[in-house]
């Protein structure tokens, strides 16, 4: 059986993560469309802190035999592909940026062009 | 000469050359359009373009050298010039060479015309290190390309229309100049060297310190795989 103390410590801190989570959400500095996977995330954490079994279940599905390392490797590749997705998110922007920058400089000159035609009266 | 030449210099922070870079550009090609791109120079780089009424676009912060150079292309392409010749701001290029960069585009013997400073081996030929990672990307890219650059890393270049059109739409955004010629290759554009003498840069500090020399090689390299994955 799993120790009383890590039971209740691993259900502090799911709840402690989802109050987190809905807190930023409501207070909108973190926006509903990214915050559905970090819901998805807390809920996950407390369903497997709440049943300890669950997790038993996965390390053996796995073939790992401790569920507590079963648990540190679903973790560290669900952070990786978190991370992935992140950078690629973020090229996605740099790359929009780029173009928009450009966007504005252009626009700024042909601005400029047209004021200096309004001046000497071309148009 | 009817064709519409663009001479494009990107700049950053470089009050203390851009404005002798225009008198050259100004006497050595006086029919043809300049536009310096200024890349969000935090010196007095701008007041100077508006001072001295140079053409000019700002890009509103730093956004480095490739961004810079495309903001050049991209007006060149919707102005519809034929020619664009790209020339660096910080006065290494001199500007009596662009006659002999754009006749052979001129001529319709190739499509993009690169200053090389390793073919007579004349003028600033820069320091041992940089010439060897010069020599390094010369090898890789005759090794994916199967042509031979004997000055890959030069930003003294001409081009012609189509590749205008090309750069507007893609560019490389750092490092761009030897991935820029892989990615010319690739499309089958015609390339040509022809000799050029450089000089030392007159005043500041150019943007590549040793420190980055590395970074940029590792980069470089990466990026002309990739290009060539690309097929």
């Amino acid at each position: 059986m799993i120790d009383l103390k890590l039971y209740i410590f691993s259900i502090l801190l799911g709840v402690g993560f989802l109050t987190i989570i809905i807190y930023l959400v409501r207070n909108e500095h973190l926006s509903l469309r990214y915050a559905l996977l970090w819901l998805a995330t807390s809920l996950i954490f407390l369903l497997v802190a709440c049943f300890p079994p669950v997790a038993r279940g996965i390390a053996y599905a796995m073939g790992i035999k401790a569920p507590s390392n079963a648990l540190f490797l679903l973790g560290i590749i669900f952070i990786l592909s978190l991370l992935l997705m992140l950078t690629v998110g973020f090229s996605r922007l740099s790359e929009r940026h780029r173009e928009l920058t450009q966007r504005y400089a252009l626009l700024e000159k042909e601005i400029e062009i047209l004021m200096e035609k309004k001046d000497r009266g071309s148009i | 000469m009817s064709k519409r030449i663009l001479i494009i210099i990107p700049a950053y922070n470089e009050q203390e050359n851009i404005a002798s870079v225009i008198d050259n550009l100004k006497k050595e090609a006086p029919s043809d359009d300049v536009l310096v791109i200024n890349d969000g120079s935090s010196d007095h780089t701008l007041a100077i373009l508006k001072e001295r009424h140079i053409p000019h676009i700002n890009l509103p912060y730093n956004m480095g050298i490739g961004t810079t150079v495309q903001t050049g292309y991209k007006y060149a392409a919707s102005k519809g010039y034929e020619i664009a010749v790209q020339v660096d701001g910080d006065g290494q290029h001199d500007a009596s060479y662009i006659k002999s960069l754009v006749e052979p585009i001129l001529a319709g013997e190739a499509q993009v015309v690169i200053g090389s400073r390793y073919i007579n081996k004349s003028g600033f030929q820069s320091s041992f290190f940089r010439r060897m990672g010069i020599r390094y990307l010369s090898w890789l890219i005759g090794l994916t390309t199967g042509q031979s650059f004997t000055d890959p890393t030069s930003g003294f270049r001409a081009v012609n229309k189509e590749v205008i059109a090309l750069f507007a739409q893609r560019y490389p955004p750092d490092y761009p100049e030897p991935e820029a010629l892989v990615m010319l290759a690739r499309k089958g554009f015609i390339t040509k060297e022809i000799p050029v003498e450089m000089k030392e840069r007159a005043l500041g500090k150019s943007s590549i310190n040793p420190m980055s020399a590395i970074y940029y090689m590792i980069k470089v390299t990466l990026a002309i795989i990739i290009d060539k994955m690309r097929g």
